[in-house]
């Protein structure tokens, strides 16, 4: 008398489930089995029809705007050096951000990067910054004393907003680049401003991601990158190439 | 372990998954993002099927606050766009197929929509298992009668909403 198999071990091998020598013993019963046979492709015909439905509810992330904004929801450790702390949003983005580093430095030497190892990738959760260090931070950006950094993910809102009341002030020559893909990590939504006051001898130059596609610097972006310096220098910043060129979001 | 990878390769999927659950887009990435916030503090030794553990718990604890019924099926009653060319059509053709499937998961228990859609993510019986919380072995037939629950639901609600929209 034939023995056929359960119907949970007929579903399980369908999903592709058992250990290689239970399937191998269903495998073998199936090849003499018509019955236990068709029970496996009336299975096989339901899971896809079920996979089917499923895959009509899709939707496909950006994994590289997902990692930037976990990024700033973990935020940086306070102990690690400001500079090599602010690099790591770089170097621990997507694959894709260290290679816009890289095209990056090629044409912007002032953004070197400090030497010495990078840091993990992820940094484990920090207490924020205190509130007077981060104003006191915004305050050196506002009148130019400090000449490059990366915002913390705590400082990310406060040095927005503080650009964009720069901006705003209508003292400053804008010119906003938005949006190229100038990190090659694919669809063009990176942001490059530059804000030049003449009068002041200083210009305030930002890479930011432009993660509300808004095609402009807006409270809701991830600023990767601010750097200050003389008119003549920010000029020489201006050079936005490496991975394309500015044009519409993709 | 590296999380960078970790996140390229498991992200999507996390997000598919809380999308099909909340049906919104938004919430699923912040949730998804959230899933890999606590995996940086907890470490654990098996992070993928962590993940999607924890994002089941997430969205159970978002979901049962604003997801069932009403708002789903807010979507098949709303008007359809204005379909002016083909590309139009089709994608209005693509958009009430996505409305009805998550009208037919909306009716389903949640353990029913976690076996089906982690599953659909390729999850094995173990880390299913690991999530309804019940023995590995149930999940074969568990997991049938999800998806014929869930074929039953996508062949009876066309006819239920027709005649909904026929008697208002």
């Amino acid at each position: 008398m034939i023995v056929h198999p359960r119907k949970a071990a007929l579903r399980a091998y369908t999903d592709g489930e058992g250990a290689p020598a239970e399937r191998a013993e269903l495998r073998q019963h199936l090849a003499a089995c018509a019955e236990c046979r068709a029970r496996v492709e009336a299975f096989a015909a339901e899971r896809a029809a079920v996979g089917s439905a499923l895959a009509s509810v899709a939707v496909a992330p950006d994994v590289a705007a997902g990692w930037a904004r976990m990024q700033a929801r973990i935020g940086t450790p306070v102990a690690a050096p400001r500079r090599a702390a602010g690099w790591s949003w770089w170097s621990a983005g997507a694959g894709s951000l260290a290679t816009a580093a890289v095209a990056l430095l090629a044409v912007v030497p002032v953004l070197r990067a400090p030497g010495g190892p990078l840091p993990p990738p992820v940094a484990a959760p920090a207490p924020a910054p205190e509130p007077d260090s981060v104003l006191e931070r915004v305050q050196r950006l506002v009148v130019g004393r400090e000449t490059a950094f990366v915002p913390a993910a705590a400082e990310q809102r406060l040095v927005t907003a503080a650009l964009l009341a720069l901006r705003d002030r209508g003292e400053a020559e804008v010119r906003n680049l938005c949006c190229g893909d100038y990190d090659a990590g694919g669809p063009s939504d990176d942001g490059f401003l530059t804000l030049n006051r003449p009068s002041q001898d200083v210009a305030t130059v930002v890479v930011y991601e432009d993660l509300d596609k808004s095609g402009d610097l807006s409270p809701g972006d991830l600023i990767r990158f601010v750097s200050q310096r003389g008119v003549a220098e920010g000029a020489a910043l201006d050079l936005p190439v490496a991975g394309g060129t500015p044009g519409p979001q993709t | 372990m590296n999380v960078e990878r970790l996140f390229a390769s498991v992200y999507p999927g996390l997000v598919r998954f809380l999308y099909r659950r909340l049906g919104d887009r938004d919430v699923a990435e912040d949730l998804a993002q959230e899933a890999f916030i606590r995996l940086v503090d907890k470490q654990p030794a098996h992070p993928e099927g962590w993940l999607f553990v924890v994002a089941a718990n997430l969205a159970r604890d978002h979901g049962r606050r604003a997801m069932r019924g009403a708002r789903r099926l807010q979507l098949l009653a709303n008007d359809a766009p204005q379909a002016d060319d083909w590309t139009a059509e089709r994608q209005l053709v693509q958009d009430e197929q996505a409305a009805a499937v998550r009208a037919a998961l909306a009716r389903l228990s949640e353990r029913d929509v976690n076996l089906l859609l982690l599953h659909q993510e390729g999850l094995s019986y173990a880390q299913l298992a690991a999530v309804v919380e019940v023995a590995p072995s149930s999940i074969a037939p568990l997991l049938a009668r999800a998806r014929a629950r869930l074929l039953k639901a996508l062949r009876t609600l066309p006819k239920e909403l027709s005649d909904d929209r026929a008697s208002a």
